[in-house]
């Protein structure tokens, strides 16, 4: 009696632990969940910090896909606008109201002399089809119980970053904080989630800052003003001609 | 006298259906800066005050720009009020239609484009007024890749339409343009097609032109290659170097003067006088760019034009500072190396160098 007691309790202890031990791929796909948008529409300002000075800049974006079209709004660059389509970028010049095709490379510069490159910005795949992923450990960060998960870039995959350890809320599923690494495994950037908020049932960073680690005192803090999900986007938003 | 008519037109009528309270942007930018003038002999020295008022409707656009010289070598104040673009706009179901002053511009990102609507300089600002025209402008978008568009140009001293058709195949940005141009008993027409692509992390781009005086039975092709590139410091994550250049190839005949219009500012007193500076069958002209990021706020930069038939070059040095989120400074100096009769040289007609610090704020 007691060998059938102590099979089902060491039976049991297996089972329950394999049911409830979580891989790093689930939890990016969680954070995926949240994170990842298929179509949404922005209001956000970017503020950019370098010594002591600042500059602000707003912008509104609409997001659908692997396209994204932005308009700044802020009054030096009233007018300026960007569209996204799979890896090309379109700039519109709004004094002589001209539509550019911007040179591929232009994509990794930093977006209206953010830290944010424009790749940063809008990087759309999902994370699981990026890298691979490995749970290296668990911690508490701003008060919150963490997942520090490393992801390494897939094998051919085109990403801004070879590696990224990311600090996940394991309650919320949401990143709070990630550190990019070179291929040389130097710091390159991190960014930290300063605030969140629960938006149409989902968890999404509503103001970050990163930090440009190869500047001294640098850094831009992204903030969201508003955040729609899923919202009707007119048929030919992402063109040339709404660029116009 | 048509054109101003059409003009007057337009801004009663946006006068009449619209208002500052229902204009969704109001905005503007004041400049003030200091042109220095170095001639061989002499100096002259100009203080100029602009400023830039513009309101932006759903349908329409109306910005007034006035400008206040001061030559503080012969104590003359000049003040200037233009209109720099009024027009109302229009979506129609398949159509967008544009009436007024508006900025014609076919730019696909090069320093010097010779299949314009209009010739001009970009990299020397001289495109900025020249891009303002009355007209009337239809655009009609294929996918949203491709479109077509003619204009039609409202002016007394010429007759002018321009026809583009712009697409993309294989990532590569392509355009056709056309546009015919009627003065007085001279009727020409320029047909260009440009492209704008990458190779890996290079880009690159093109144009051809054909330049044709149909009264005179003179055409005059033009070539341009062009490239861009940037290069990171710091293996890769840090600051930006960005090159840009450019090789032109003008055929030296009659039709050369009107296709140098492209790089503005360039003064010959006739078409004589430039087909005999050479020899051979073609201008060539070398154009470099090169700007590096200090940091988020300033970036400094050189631009060059060299012609590589007598060697002489155009320096354009240039610093800007974003000194707030609306304060920026710009410091840009023009230098002409070439002597008298050299094409990039000064004689009596251009200074040997300018000197331009400007102030900026925008709100």
């Amino acid at each position: 009696m007691k060998k059938i007691t102590l099979f089902l309790i060491i039976s049991l202890f297996i089972f329950s632990t394999s049911v409830l031990a979580i891989t790093a791929e689930e939890i990016i796909q969680h954070r995926d969940d949240n994170e990842f948008i298929k179509t949404a529409r922005i209001e956000s300002t970017m503020i950019i910090n370098n010594r002591g000075r600042k500059l602000e800049k707003s912008m509104v974006s609409l997001i659908e896909g692997d396209n994204g079209l932005t308009e700044f709004i802020n009054p030096m660059d009233r007018g300026t606008k960007f569209l996204k389509r799979d890896d090309n970028l379109w700039m519109f010049f709004p004094d002589a109201e001209d539509v550019v095709k911007l040179s591929g490379h232009m994509l990794e510069r930093g977006m209206m002399g953010s830290d944010f490159s424009y790749k940063d910005m809008m990087e759309s795949e999902k994370y699981l089809e990026l890298y691979n992923f490995e749970l290296i450990g668990e911690e508490e960060y701003q008060g919150r119980e963490c997942y520090k998960i490393e992801a390494t870039k897939v094998e051919g995959a085109e990403v801004s970053y070879y590696k990224r350890i990311s600090w996940i809320d394991k309650e919320r599923f949401i990143g709070l904080k990630e550190e990019l690494y070179a291929e040389s495994g130097r710091l390159l950037k991190e960014i930290v989630v300063t605030r969140t908020e629960e938006i149409q049932g989902r968890w999404y960073p509503m103001e970050s800052t990163m930090e440009n680690k190869l500047r001294e005192n640098t850094s831009t803090t992204f903030i969201i003003n508003s955040i729609e999900f899923n919202p009707e986007i007119p048929e030919g938003t992402f063109s040339l001609e709404s660029l116009q | 006298m048509f054109s101003k008519r059409i003009l007057f037109i337009t801004i009663v009528f946006l006068l009449i259906v619209t208002s500052p309270s229902l204009a969704y942007q109001f905005g503007g930018e004041l400049n003030t800066g200091v042109n220095a003038l170095f001639y061989e002999n002499t100096n002259q020295n100009l203080i100029y005050e602009n400023v830039n008022l513009e309101l932006i409707f759903e349908n329409a656009n109306f910005e007034i720009t006035a400008k206040n010289n001061y030559d503080y070598t012969d104590d003359n104040y000049n003040l200037d009020i233009s209109l720099k673009k009024a027009y109302i706009r229009h979506k129609f179901k398949d159509i967008r239609l544009t009436l007024g002053k508006q900025p014609v511009s076919w730019s696909f990102g090069s320093l010097i484009n010779t299949v314009d609507y209009n010739l001009g300089a970009e990299t020397l600002d001289q495109e900025t007024s020249a891009k303002y025209v009355n007209a009337l402008e239809l655009s009609y978008p294929i996918n949203w890749y491709s479109s077509l568009s003619l204009v039609n140009e409202f002016n007394p001293d010429y007759d002018k339409i321009g026809f583009r058709a712009r697409t993309l195949v294989k990532d590569y940005d392509i355009s056709l343009n056309y546009v015919n141009k009627k003065v007085n008993n001279q009727n020409n027409s320029r047909l260009g097609l440009s492209l704008k692509g990458d190779i890996g992390s290079v880009g690159i781009y093109g144009s051809v032109l054909n330049l044709n005086n149909n009264t005179n039975n003179i055409s005059t092709n033009a070539y341009m290659l062009g490239s861009d590139y940037s290069y990171i410091l710091d293996g890769g994550y840090g600051n930006r170097l960005y090159f840009q250049g450019e090789y032109h190839m003008i055929e030296n005949n009659e039709g050369i003067f009107e296709v140098l219009n492209s790089l503005g500012g360039i003064v010959f007193s006739s078409e004589e006088q430039l087909m005999n500076m050479f020899n051979s069958d073609y201008l060539k002209i070398l154009l470099g760019n090169v700007s590096y990021n200090i940091n988020d706020f300033s970036s400094i930069g050189v631009f060059s034009i060299t012609s590589l038939d007598d060697g002489s070059t155009a320096l354009i040095p240039n610093y800007s500072n974003q000194l707030s989120s609306n304060t920026s400074l710009n410091i840009n100096l023009s230098y002409l190396s070439g002597q008298e009769d050299d094409f990039f040289g000064s004689g009596q007609l251009l200074p040997k160098a300018v000197l331009n610090v400007e102030l900026s704020y925008i709100f």
